[in-house]
């Protein structure tokens, strides 16, 4: 019994220890994405026809009314009662983890187990255990139904591979809507690409409509160019294979694409 | 084959080709607000500052004040920058950056949908300017602080209908109350 007690606790503790890591592998739905020399051409519809044709009549429209004195209220507005409830929950995670330090401690005091009222005195700080897991469990449910479910879409570009002629540096992603994001990468991001590992570059919010984006490695290089249509209020993984990167052609890149799947079952 | 088994058998053959798929054809004209949490999401993607100051139609509105495509203007008043999205069938058709060179103020939340702001301009003078002068209509477009100097504060929607040789027709409708609060040709 007392084998089965701590092996039950060494697991759970494991359990609790290792972070879900997000899988560097592509999932087995992911889908090539084709890295091309030129911006893929779409026929691009027109919008606000009349905004753009009539700017200038509603730039005086607005204007016009520039030095009208206007009445706004500045009164302030309720804290969302979901926030006051976050310090309540860190008090009693803190008071939870200091009763498992205290119980552990006396345990650590006494050299032997002799008595069967010994095992009942371990099952019961077991048991104490057991309440803490599920009140911390409790406790990220109420935070992953507040900002986990609230998944907006984002994108999330991750590095695998190493090529022959070493990785490179750095590499800039150009969106269409004119943001670039330079990234270098660190040290210890090549040491885990040297190691066959991968490493996530990037993670930030995407607008969830079909797009192509511009992929360099230094100015020197060509660019390459990627379509992406990514799923709306989910995580998309785009996977940059650099094994075969030569001279930092980012055409030569492998590309792969899937949807995390990150829903609590 | 006796006839009684062929003649259910065709009977299937040819329910099994009327059924096939159809072909989609154009987007279902939806109302304004329909577009909205679509463009919305793209807009919190661009920059977490943004907020709709502008909705037009990009495609012709029909009867019941609906249309293919919309178009959502979002600006950023930390950047200065405006974005739009066009929304048709569910997904964003076009996105574009738009020079815009004036502050446009933010939507107020709670406007009227298209469909009850094209019933009040209707009920006031539109059914009256498509009948009596061919007419038709050109353009919904809502926005504050424009075309209502009593309240430039107001959002309201402004539609725009149109004839040949004959000067416009404008109605303004309070996209809060739904009431017409200006109507003028020109």
């Amino acid at each position: 019994m007392r084998t089965s007690l701590r092996f039950a606790v060494a697991a759970l503790l494991f359990a609790a220890s290792t972070a879900p890591a997000h899988a560097a592998a592509p999932a087995p739905g992911a889908t090539a994405v084709r890295v091309q020399r030129v911006q893929p051409d779409h026929a691009k519809k027109a919008t606000l026809r009349f905004l753009v044709a009539n700017k200038a009549y509603l730039r005086a429209e607005l204007d016009r009314l520039r030095a009208k004195t206007v009445q706004v209220k500045g009164g302030a507005v309720a804290i969302d009662p979901r926030f006051l409830r976050y310090g309540d929950m860190v008090a009693a995670a803190r008071t939870a983890g200091e009763s498992a330090a205290s119980a552990d401690s006396a345990r650590a005091g006494r050299q032997l187990f002799v008595s069967v009222t010994d095992l009942g005195l371990l099952e019961s700080e077991l048991d104490q255990l057991d309440r803490a897991l599920a009140g911390q469990r409790d406790r990220l449910a109420v935070l992953q139904s507040d900002f986990a479910g609230d998944q907006r879409t984002a994108l999330a570009v991750v590095l695998s591979g190493w090529p022959a002629d070493g990785a490179p540096a750095s590499l800039t992603l150009s969106l269409e809507d004119g943001t670039r994001e330079s990234i270098a990468l660190t040290p210890e991001q090549l040491d885990a690409l040297r190691a066959g590992g991968a490493v996530q570059v990037l993670h930030r919010l995407i607008e969830p409509r079909d797009q192509s984006f511009s992929i360099g490695f230094g100015a020197a290089s060509a660019p390459g160019w990627l379509e992406l249509d990514p799923a709306r209020d989910r995580l998309n993984l785009l996977q940059l294979d650099l094994s075969h990167l030569a001279a930092g052609d980012a055409t030569s890149l492998s590309a792969t694409t899937w949807v995390l799947d990150d829903r609590t079952p | 084959m006796k006839n009684g088994s062929f003649i259910p058998a065709a009977a299937a053959l040819a329910l099994a080709l009327f059924a096939a798929p159809v072909h989609s054809g154009p987007p279902a004209p939806i109302p304004a607000r329909a577009g909205l949490d679509l463009a919305s999401a793209a807009a919190a993607a661009w920059s977490a500052d943004a907020q709709l100051v502008y909705v037009e139609n990009d495609e012709d509105v029909d009867a019941a004040g609906g249309a293919e495509r919309w178009g959502y203007l979002f600006r950023s008043p930390s950047s200065g920058r405006a974005r739009a999205w066009s929304v048709q069938g569910g997904r964003i058709a076009a996105a574009e950056n738009v020079e815009m060179a004036f502050e446009a103020q933010p939507l107020a939340a709670g406007w009227i949908d298209s469909g009850a702001a094209l019933a009040a301009a209707d009920r006031e003078a539109g059914h009256a300017f498509r009948h009596g002068e061919q007419g038709r209509l050109s353009t919904m477009l809502l926005m504050r602080g424009a075309f209502d100097e009593s309240d430039p504060d107001r959002t309201t929607w402004t539609l725009v209908y149109t004839a040949p040789g004959a000067p416009s027709l404008w109605v303004v409708v309070d996209a809060a109350e739904g009431k017409v609060r200006r109507t003028w040709r020109g």
